[in-house]
């Protein structure tokens, strides 16, 4: 009973569009998988980063693995205990945690490379990383600005009044240093400051952080005084 | 070996069925084979498809069924007793072999079995050839999948998207 296989009765150039009831033999191709179909391929990846890169693929392939919570449904198949108990977890977080969790997994899978280098003349207490680079500062008047990738060297900010910088954050426009009583901002490209906060309104400033248009100084009496980059005035206090 | 049975019934028990597919050809089968189609079983279970009836199947290609079809006989012994309890070792070898075997095969079959797995519901069918377009996948960038599986090459308009979706898993390029 078994039909002549005869699979190649065409060339594979006409059928592209035809979904189901394409026939073996004329060149299905794999456009014309319907979601479900892909649907139970994405299924079998086992890895977050096979998934993400399947996302890039094509449009409808990213539609899918968005929609169908293909990546939530193998994170929570990898970390069961994290099911239920933040399932309300944004997807940005998630993808935080997982980006982290691939990050440690790795370090500890395997060998690590190690890169060493002098940064500061004087040692460099605080480091921040963000997309690709590294700044190094607090310790001596410096900040200086390094490739991750390379750890070459690609900018430095000087700290004005020989004030002592205890916390600093950037992006990619701006770097935000703190002094213990006043702010600072650098332009990414300039080595002087462009603004230094009058002072007065803070003491004891310890700790900051940064997010445009505002940032946000932690100090040791508890207060939290929060600014904004524009009007540079601080718009609130938070005790 | 294992030439698909062509339903002679020489044990007398077996029931047979018949399938035809979207080209008109007729298939026959044991109603045990098909049924691991959860589609047709239900049509089975009713006592459709015996004697000179027939099931259409419009969506499925002779070609393709007779693939189709290949898998359902050589499976389903095994899916009789309940899959693993009588198994030996050597059945379970044998069919993994058979399995490797099947899905060695040109894309577009791959594709149209695919589609045939998901329109008949065949469980086993389904996971088998999903994992073998996923292997295909497995620590490819998103261009060698696309070049892998036969994708056209992108349009500039195509190519600026797949950068804007690298964007939103930048971790996973590193």
């Amino acid at each position: 009973m078994e039909a002549s296989s005869s699979r190649s009765r065409s060339g594979s150039t006409t059928q592209k569009r035809c979904r189901a009831v394409g026939a073996a033999g004329s060149g299905l191709t794999v456009q014309a998988l319907n979601d479900d179909a892909l649907r139970s391929v994405f299924s079998c990846l086992d890895d977050h980063f096979d998934l993400a890169r399947c996302s890039a693929v094509c449009s409808s392939w990213n539609r899918i693995i968005k929609t169908a919570d293909v990546m939530r449904d193998l994170y929570y198949k990898r970390n069961p205990q994290a099911r239920g108990s933040s399932s309300d977890i944004s997807m940005k977080s998630y993808f935080e945690e997982l980006a982290m969790d691939e990050h440690v997994s790795s370090l500890s899978r395997g060998s690590a490379e190690v890169y060493q280098w002098s940064g500061h003349p004087l040692r460099a207490t605080l480091c921040r990383m963000k997309s690709g680079l590294i700044l190094t500062g607090v310790g001596d008047k410096i900040l200086r600005l390094w490739s991750a990738e390379s750890c070459k060297f690609m900018n430095e900010y000087n700290v004005p009044n020989a004030k002592t910088l205890v916390d600093f954050d950037f992006d990619e426009n701006k770097v935000v240093g703190l002094t213990s009583s006043q702010f600072c901002i650098w332009r990414r490209n300039e080595p002087r400051s462009i603004f230094q906060s009058g002072g007065a309104s803070f003491h004891h400033g310890s700790c900051m952080s940064y997010a445009d248009p505002e940032v946000v100084i932690g100090c040791e009496d508890g207060r939290a005084f929060v600014y904004d980059m524009y009007s540079r005035s601080c718009s609130s206090i938070f005790r | 070996m294992a030439a698909p049975e062509s339903g002679d019934g020489n044990n007398g028990a077996a029931r047979m069925v018949t399938l035809i597919s979207s080209d008109n050809t007729r298939f026959e089968v044991e109603a045990a084979a098909a049924s691991l189609s959860q589609t047709l079983q239900l049509t089975i279970l009713d006592g459709g498809g015996g004697g000179g009836d027939g099931i259409p199947l419009p969506n499925v290609d002779s070609a393709t069924l007779s693939k189709v079809l290949e898998y359902c006989i050589k499976h389903a012994p095994a899916a009789a007793n309940g899959g693993a309890p009588n198994a030996t070792a050597v059945d379970r070898a044998e069919l993994e072999r058979f399995d490797n075997e099947f899905v060695n095969i040109d894309q577009s079959v791959l594709y149209s079995l695919i589609m045939a797995a998901h329109n008949l519901e065949i469980e086993g069918l389904q996971s088998l050839v999903a994992k073998k377009v996923a292997d295909m996948i497995k620590g490819k960038s998103p261009m060698e999948i696309r070049r892998t599986l036969g994708f056209p090459d992108p349009t500039p308009e195509e190519q600026a998207e797949m950068n804007a979706h690298m964007l939103e898993y930048g971790w996973a390029y590193e």
